[in-house]
């Protein structure tokens, strides 16, 4: 049942009282038509997805294509066509260890020491070091914890 | 830092013969990396009509289609250059403790921009952009301020390139080849395979700097146990000199009172890693965003390779190394010289050789695509095919590196060296629109280019304040002589100097905050952005976006694990 143009909904809940006789029919409603389809479906009956870009497996659940129709064309900047719609988060709690990674390593008071020394190495020196261990672990941490499976 | 003018000629000539060991394994490396810049040209080259199409992401970005590991060679050739290897280790025999600074900022360099990398790459890829230019004229729609972000890149590049061909040149001078002629040659190679082959060279040259590099830092990790007694007895020499010195001219510690101004040095240069054009060159030639984002994580790697190299500035006071003419950038290739010896000795400096070409190569190419893409098309001929595109990409390449050739040659090396000071603060100018662009488009155009006209010339104003102070305090130049400035100019009474750069940020972004506060109270017509939120999530295999990488290899190969 498609809703008139005005959103107005013929009263059938109403009720028995409701007779038609004693109301005559809005003149201004329009008669219904047939569903005509928009002279330009989605997709077009030309479009042929070239064939190494057919789906091999279902379609991504999160995936809509709200696209225009035709044919995406090379030549066209990509600018300039609707692509389609892949929903996909990019917030996560994990960013903040990335926060520990980048504030760490600049508070210079916690590692401005001699002592204790590694293998002659003063504190300063293998500290440093240490944290490019630190935050490459951290980076690699985040970095497969937030991976998503490309669809 | 570095003692200037001094005729590298007559350095040279001090210098005992006898290289021949050396002048073999560096011509013979020299042969190989001809070969292999040219062969690069022939490697994963796509078909004529794919090149018709994408010329330039094909020569500019290797067709975007590096994965893992090529990646991570070509970001480690990249950014871990020739001159940093010799910069840090000269800093630290130099100033001690505080030219360990290299270390902190590359340390906190990944995590920093390990959100904001990935989004710039998906953005290029699905609107097929080669650099930061375009980026910010399709956020934006200003051809002006795409234009200021293009000039402002290219400038700030070009010294970096001059200081390579610097490192190449110490190299050279070191096993007795000095004056302009071998430079020059190596030069010619550097252009030859540049513009032959594009970014493919510098990735496979990479492959064989690293393996020449680990050669090296075994040789010398040997050499340290069995020659000079290990950390212990480097350390004690080294403290021992410092306490030798006059007070402020190096320190085993931070001295207090500098502490800020290492943590303002590192977190500039860590921000303005990310945003030179031959990093985002070599970003962009990724194939997918795990690819960009392993390579963040991964690449860290380099930095443990830094911080030893950083620490041979110790090696060079314990082993008693004095700089030929004074110029402490010989520290370095003078301490492989007298622990590795010959053959070990020629290993290390083809490694520093190809160490200094692989970088000055992927920077033109980074800056030549700036022009190509957002001047000459932007402003010359918006029709360009990719063809013509490629080919002026290539010319612009050439122009780049024979401009710094000209630097190196005609202009004294402490010129080049203040120029690249320079260049830093210029380029962390280009950070609101670049960067903080890529996640939000809030600021408003003509705000952003007053915020980096006033940055620049606040940046400027600031360097050229700075005096360089030469032994014992003497005042030796009065302009552009170092990078932090003293906040007593503010009328603070402290003695705390802070990163220029970092402070012409400051000014920037409050310019740019309150301008488009006024722009958006006023209701100046903004700027379209042409990118949608979607853009700065797309990867690799979303439907619609066809890039080199599937037209090279097909798509077949990046079906998603799970449908196989």
């Amino acid at each position: 049942m498609r809703d008139a143009p005005d959103g107005h909904q013929p009263p059938h809940e109403v009720g028995p009282s409701w007779d038609p006789w004693t109301r005559p029919p809005a003149p201004e409603r329009p008669p219904p038509v047939e569903f005509q389809p928009p002279p330009q479906p989605w997709p077009s009956p030309e479009f042929r997805s070239p064939p190494e870009f057919l789906p091999r497996s279902r379609p991504p659940s999160g995936h809509q294509p709200t696209g225009s129709s035709g044919l995406p064309d090379e030549h066209q900047r990509p600018a300039q066509h609707k692509l389609p719609q892949v929903r996909r988060r990019e917030r996560s709690r994990w960013h903040l260890l990335l926060l520990v990674a980048v504030v760490v390593p600049l508070l210079t008071p916690l590692y401005n020491r001699i002592s204790p020394e590694l293998w002659g190495l003063p504190f300063f020196y293998w500290c440093q070091m240490a944290f490019v261990v630190m935050a490459a672990s951290v980076t690699a941490i985040v970095q497969l914890a937030t991976r998503r499976r490309r669809p | 830092m570095n003692a200037a003018g001094i005729p590298s000629e007559a350095a040279a000539l001090n210098l005992p013969t006898g290289h021949e060991e050396e002048l073999v394994v560096v011509g013979a490396m020299f042969v190989l990396v001809i070969v292999l810049g040219y062969a690069a040209s022939r490697w994963r080259r796509p078909d004529d009509p794919l090149l018709e199409r994408w010329g330039l992401e094909d020569w500019g970005l290797g067709g975007r289609a590096f994965g893992n590991p090529m990646q991570f060679f070509l970001l480690g050739g990249d950014l871990y250059t020739a001159y940093s290897f010799i910069a840090v280790p000269a800093l630290v025999y130099g100033i001690g403790a505080a030219g360990f600074y290299a270390v902190a900022f590359a340390v906190i360099a990944y995590p920093l921009v390990f959100l904001t990398v990935p989004r710039l790459w998906s953005v290029a890829h699905s609107h097929g952009f080669v650099s930061s230019a375009e980026f910010v004229r399709a956020r934006f729609g200003s051809p002006a301020l795409s234009l200021l972000i293009a000039v402002t890149a290219i400038v700030a590049t070009l010294p970096y390139i001059a200081l390579q061909l610097l490192g190449l040149r110490v190299v050279l001078e070191t096993i007795g080849m000095g004056g302009d002629l071998p430079l020059t040659v190596a030069f010619g190679v550097l252009a030859f395979f540049t513009f032959s082959s594009g970014l493919r060279a510098p990735a496979l040259l990479s492959i064989l700097k690293d393996i020449l590099l680990v050669l090296t830092v075994f040789m010398l990790v040997l050499w340290f146990t069995v020659a000079l007694g290990g950390w212990q007895h480097i350390f004690g020499v080294a403290t021992a000199s410092f306490a030798h010195r006059p007070p402020g001219e190096g320190s085993i510690l931070l001295p207090p009172g500098t502490q800020l101004s290492y943590v303002s040095l590192a977190l500039g240069s860590a921000l303005a890693n990310f945003l030179y054009p031959h990093t985002l060159t070599g970003t962009l030639a990724a194939r997918n965003r795990s690819t960009v984002r392993t390579g963040l994580s991964t690449l860290p790697v380099y930095t443990l390779l830094l911080g030893f190299f950083g620490l041979l500035g110790f090696a060079a006071i314990a082993a008693g190394i004095r700089p030929a003419g004074g110029d402490v950038s010989r520290v370095l290739p003078q301490l492989l010289q007298t622990s590795l010896n010959g053959w070990g000795a020629g290993l290390a400096f083809a490694a520093l050789g190809i160490s200094a070409l692989v970088p000055a190569s992927i920077m033109s190419i980074g800056a030549a695509n700036l022009f190509t893409r957002g001047i000459y098309r932007e402003f010359i001929r918006p029709d360009a095919s990719p063809r013509a595109e490629t080919q002026v990409s290539r010319i612009a390449s050439l122009l780049v590196k024979l401009g710094a050739l000209a630097v190196v040659l005609l202009l004294t090396p402490q010129f080049a060296v203040d120029l690249q000071l320079t260049g830093g603060v210029l380029i962390l100018q280009i950070l609101p629109a670049a960067a903080i662009g890529l996640h939000t488009n809030w600021f408003h155009r003509w705000a952003l280019i007053a915020g980096a006209v006033a940055g620049l010339a606040s940046g400027i104003l600031m360097l050229y304040e700075i005096p360089s102070l030469g032994p014992g305090g003497v005042v030796t130049s009065a302009h552009f002589g170092g990078v932090n400035w003293p906040l007593a100019h503010l009328g603070l009474h402290t003695g705390v100097t802070l990163y220029a750069g970092l402070l012409a940020l400051g000014v920037n972004l409050t310019v740019t905050v309150v301008g488009t506060l006024v722009c958006h109270w006023f209701g100046v017509r903004e700027g379209e952005d042409a990118t949608s939120d979607a853009d700065y999530l797309a990867d690799e295999g979303d439907p619609t976006i066809r890039r080199m990488a599937e037209l090279i290899d097909g798509p077949q190969r990046y079906e998603p694990r799970h449908a196989r």
